[in-house]
């Protein structure tokens, strides 16, 4: 075993944290005295580094996913003389739009409400690594499922969960139903996944009434939207938008 | 489930869980950031999507173990000081960069001077040379701070010590392609010259 190797071992040590607090102190002593080791250190680091910053990057890609099925938000204005008086323009302006549109007979439908609110759920889950070998069955039905696939991914999701009912598989699974027009089997794995009492029983409440307002269930529709509307969460704000609308 | 659980579950790897925190405290994040530093929405999004990783990134480190306030005090906090960092760096408000942020955050720190940008690049081209499930499996355990256990459980390896031993073989090939192209970004430089 030549010196090159010891190092590396050691340094490999170093950074598994493998190290007892004598020998860490040990060796960060001799990082300032052994240049050998200080170059294999620092390459060790930016490696494992570069690494981390990776997968960094790739969460970074799940979240600008994650936003695209989220409600817009708009700045608050700051309270002030000025904005009572736009706020009265406004408020006789909404009027004056409202009055058009009510009157216009411009309703849109349940279809067209339905079009307008439906993005299919982003795969957060267990996002597709670019350029994996892997070639499970796991992997391949959430592969499909983000190049919309949606009927390969669904018969896939099935079987994964005839073997276990997962939160997420659930969630992605009454989506690809959902985007595939089969509302019934949609409704059963969103229920399933409000059953499961988890993170994602909102989201599962928020495309279980867009299965209503597909088949045209609006009494149902409603009642799901008003339990969503309840809380503070990302949906409540589109689900009181689409309240009002199914209102008019 | 409760602020603490749920953070038990990030630590462990659950993505359903960092969705549900994306999503619970965003709005409000956002709103409070457009007003306070009157950015645009896009640019608030950068700055939330930051807080998040820097959050989930305390929580994997062993840095964040139990919440003493609430998960949204904590994202707030994070937020604060993220813009007060940028706005110190630029002088002004800009909108923050998140890959120059990620890589002053992760690659360079006080301890050495910051890595040249060609040695960085070079590192990442290694990488992604290394390719699967050798990419994936030091993540899992370099990011993801997973034990050999459950990489050797997710990657289908016999046990926890033919996960190590895989996890040395792949550090030795990165470090080995690593040296290779930076000998050629060397003898390029060279010619060029």
């Amino acid at each position: 075993m030549n010196d090159s190797t010891q190092y590396i071992e050691l340094v490999e040590r170093y950074f598994d944290n493998e190290m007892t607090d004598e020998e860490k102190v040990l060796f960060i002593q001799q990082l300032d005295t052994d240049k050998a080791l200080r170059h294999l250190y620092d390459r060790e680091k930016l490696l494992i580094n570069t690494v981390r910053f990776g997968a960094a990057k790739n969460h970074l890609e799940f979240f600008k996913e994650l936003e695209k099925s989220l409600p817009d938000v708009t700045a608050e204005k700051k309270e002030s003389a000025t904005w009572m008086y736009y706020a009265a323009a406004a408020a006789v302006l909404l009027f004056v739009v409202a009055g058009i549109y009510i009157f216009g007979n411009n309703e849109a439908t349940p279809d067209e409400l339905y079009a307008e609110y439906f993005a299919p759920y982003p795969n957060v889950f267990e996002p597709t690594v670019r350029g994996s070998e892997e070639a499970t069955k796991r992997a391949f039905a959430f592969q499909k499922y983000e190049e919309g696939e949606y009927a390969q991914a669904a018969a896939l999701f099935e079987e994964i969960s005839q073997e276990k009912k997962e939160p997420g598989v659930l969630l992605l699974l009454g989506n690809a139903n959902l985007a595939l027009g089969k509302t019934d089997a949609a409704k059963n794995n969103f229920n399933d996944l409000i059953q499961l009492a988890d993170a994602n029983a909102v989201a599962a409440r928020w495309y279980l009434s867009l299965c209503y307002l597909r088949d045209g269930q609006l009494e149902q529709a409603k009642a799901t939207l008003e339990a969503v509307a309840k809380g503070e969460n990302a949906y409540s704000e589109k689900a009181r938008q689409l309240l009002n609308a199914l209102a008019k | 489930m409760s602020e603490n659980q749920i953070i038990e579950q990030i630590r462990r790897g659950g993505q359903a869980e960092l969705g549900f925190v994306y999503e619970t405290y965003r709005s409000e994040f956002l709103q409070w950031i457009m007003r306070e530093y009157q950015c645009s929405a896009d640019d608030a999004k950068d700055i939330y999507q930051v807080t998040i990783l820097i959050f989930q990134d305390n929580v994997k480190s062993g840095k964040l173990v139990h919440m003493l306030s609430t998960i949204k005090t904590y994202l707030f906090g994070i937020g604060k000081n993220l813009v007060k960092e940028n706005m110190r760096k630029a002088k002004r408000h800009t909108p923050i960069n998140q890959e120059k942020w990620l890589k002053e955050y992760l690659i360079d720190d006080a301890e050495t001077s910051p890595v040249e940008e060609d040695v960085f690049s070079t590192a990442k081209k290694a990488l992604k040379k290394l390719g699967q499930p050798c990419q994936k499996l030091i993540e899992l355990f370099y990011y993801e701070k997973k034990s050999m256990e459950e990489i050797s459980s997710i990657l289908n390896y016999k046990n926890a010590e033919t996960a190590k031993n895989q996890k040395c073989k792949c550090m030795a090939r990165l470090r080995k392609i690593f040296e290779q192209e930076m000998t050629n970004t060397t003898i390029t430089t060279t010619t060029t010259l």
